[in-house]
């Protein structure tokens, strides 16, 4: 006996000892989830979870075999979760160790878990706890499809756009290389916000004035009608200039997505919110600085702070010491009383030093 | 480890709202853990953690796109002035 036929039988015996119309009636077959315990407990759960009153009164009456029971509307609830099912079931299904592990490599945080207990592991906790999601808390489940599916587009996007660019130009990462190699992440941190402030300057500088010199029509098609070849070969090498200069922290960016080094220049970049502003193109940082608003407050506040100490009046255990203390008071706690405060703080003041930033 | 103590540990943590340190401390203590329990919490942290990279990766994503989008009109202008250039070679050619 089939599912279908199972839960057609089912449904005609309830029907008949409770009154409740039969599928036929109502011109509508129950999905085939329903059919099965797996289904009907997935189905069950969702169902605890609803905040509308009526489709869960729905349920109830359901789940009662009440002979009241509105069967064409259940059934149109039974569809809409069988849709969420099935999409769940197939974001299960391609959680295998390899998508897992692939995963992996592009979330830092979640790759932790994949190293710790291995790809496999991960992946079968992922395909059977996935529906379960989908069950218990639809709107979870719905954040991580999407995420996933971000990282899918993007992994073929915008990475392997900056690649094609960087080839174009002939860029070869070996100054990101070489920094890589170095053993200790103070100085890969502070090599790279080296290398990280140089390309700023003429970055941010060369980028704002071409893109200056576009808003006041200095480089529009009727004035490079007009230029001379001097001038058309100086602004020549100026674009080859700024291609690579966008370009290499563009490949930094991508490469570097767990490492201080990676955090630092991060952080650099986010902190510069004058980075892409021009006269003819004003670009939205509104993303980026909800990702990031500890850190540049902290920066500001670390920054305005040893700017108002006078040189050498102070080392830097005092000034370190201060630092915690002031965050104590900004998380309202009281020194030595509240450990988690003191974490916290400790906590702040190493990811400011992780930028790189170095404390005298 | 029990799993009344798993959940009393996790609940101090919540208590804290510090939820970098309760991820550090389920993987370093996870083993420990009854395996249903285990890979029920593996699972919640790993989902959080996932959702957490993903914020990240938005910011991420949208600067790399920006600056490819920067590069995209630079490149237009560069296509320009290389117009230009050629335009002025024909005419050196011509005058000869």
């Amino acid at each position: 006996m089939s599912i279908i036929e199972g839960l057609k039988k089912d449904l005609d015996s309830a029907a008949d000892a409770k009154k409740i119309p039969k599928p036929e009636e109502i011109n509508k077959t129950p999905p085939a989830f329903l059919g099965n315990d797996k289904g009907r407990g997935l189905f069950a759960k969702y169902t605890e979870n609803l905040n509308d009153p009526a489709k869960m009164s729905l349920v109830a009456q359901y789940n009662a075999q009440d002979p009241n029971i509105d069967l064409n509307e259940f059934v149109e609830l039974s569809n809409q979760f069988g849709e969420s099912l099935a999409a769940a079931e197939a974001l299960a299904k391609k959680m295998d160790s390899k998508f897992v592990a692939q995963l992996a490599r592009q979330c830092p945080e979640f790759g932790k878990y994949v190293k710790t207990f291995g790809s496999e592991k991960v992946a079968k906790i992922w395909q059977e706890k996935l529906p379960e999601l989908m069950a218990r808390d639809p709107a979870r489940f719905e954040n991580i499809k999407d995420a996933i599916g971000k990282y899918e587009k993007r992994r073929d996007d915008a990475d392997r756009k900056i690649t094609q660019k960087a080839e174009k130009l002939g860029i070869q990462p070996d100054q990101y290389a070489s920094i890589m190699k170095m053993d200790n992440a103070k100085d890969r941190g502070e090599a790279m916000l080296t290398v990280v402030r140089e390309k700023y300057v003429g970055f941010t500088g060369g980028l704002k004035r071409v893109l200056g010199k576009l808003g006041n029509t200095e480089y529009n098609a009727g004035s490079i009608a007009e230029m001379g070849r001097k001038d058309v070969e100086k602004a020549i090498l100026e674009m080859n200039t700024l291609l690579k200069d966008l370009c290499v922290p563009l490949l930094e960016l991508m490469n570097d997505k767990d490492s201080e080094p990676g955090k630092a220049f991060r952080g650099e970049l986010f902190g510069n919110r004058e980075m892409f502003s021009s006269s003819t193109k004003e670009v939205s940082f509104t993303e980026a600085q909800k990702s990031f608003p500890k850190f540049e407050a902290f920066k500001a506040d670390m920054e305005e702070k040893w700017a108002s100490v006078p040189a050498g009046s102070i080392d830097a255990d005092d000034f370190r010491d201060g630092y915690i203390e002031s965050e104590l008071k900004r998380f309202g706690a009281v020194s030595g009383k509240n450990e988690s405060a003191i974490v916290r703080a400790r906590k702040s003041l190493l990811e400011f030093e992780a930028s790189g930033i170095t404390l005298p | 480890m029990t799993t009344k103590e798993i959940y009393e540990k996790l609940g101090t943590f919540a208590g804290q709202n510090a939820g970098d340190e309760a991820h550090a401390w389920v993987l370093a203590h996870a083993q420990e853990f009854p395996e249903e329990v285990r890979d029920e919490i593996v699972f919640q942290f790993s989902v959080d953690a996932m959702l957490k990279d993903s914020a990240e990766t938005s910011a991420i994503d949208a600067m790399k796109k920006q600056g490819l989008e920067a590069m995209d009109a630079i490149e237009r202008i560069k296509s320009q002035l290389q117009d230009r250039l050629r335009v002025l070679d024909l005419k050196d050619q011509l005058a000869k």
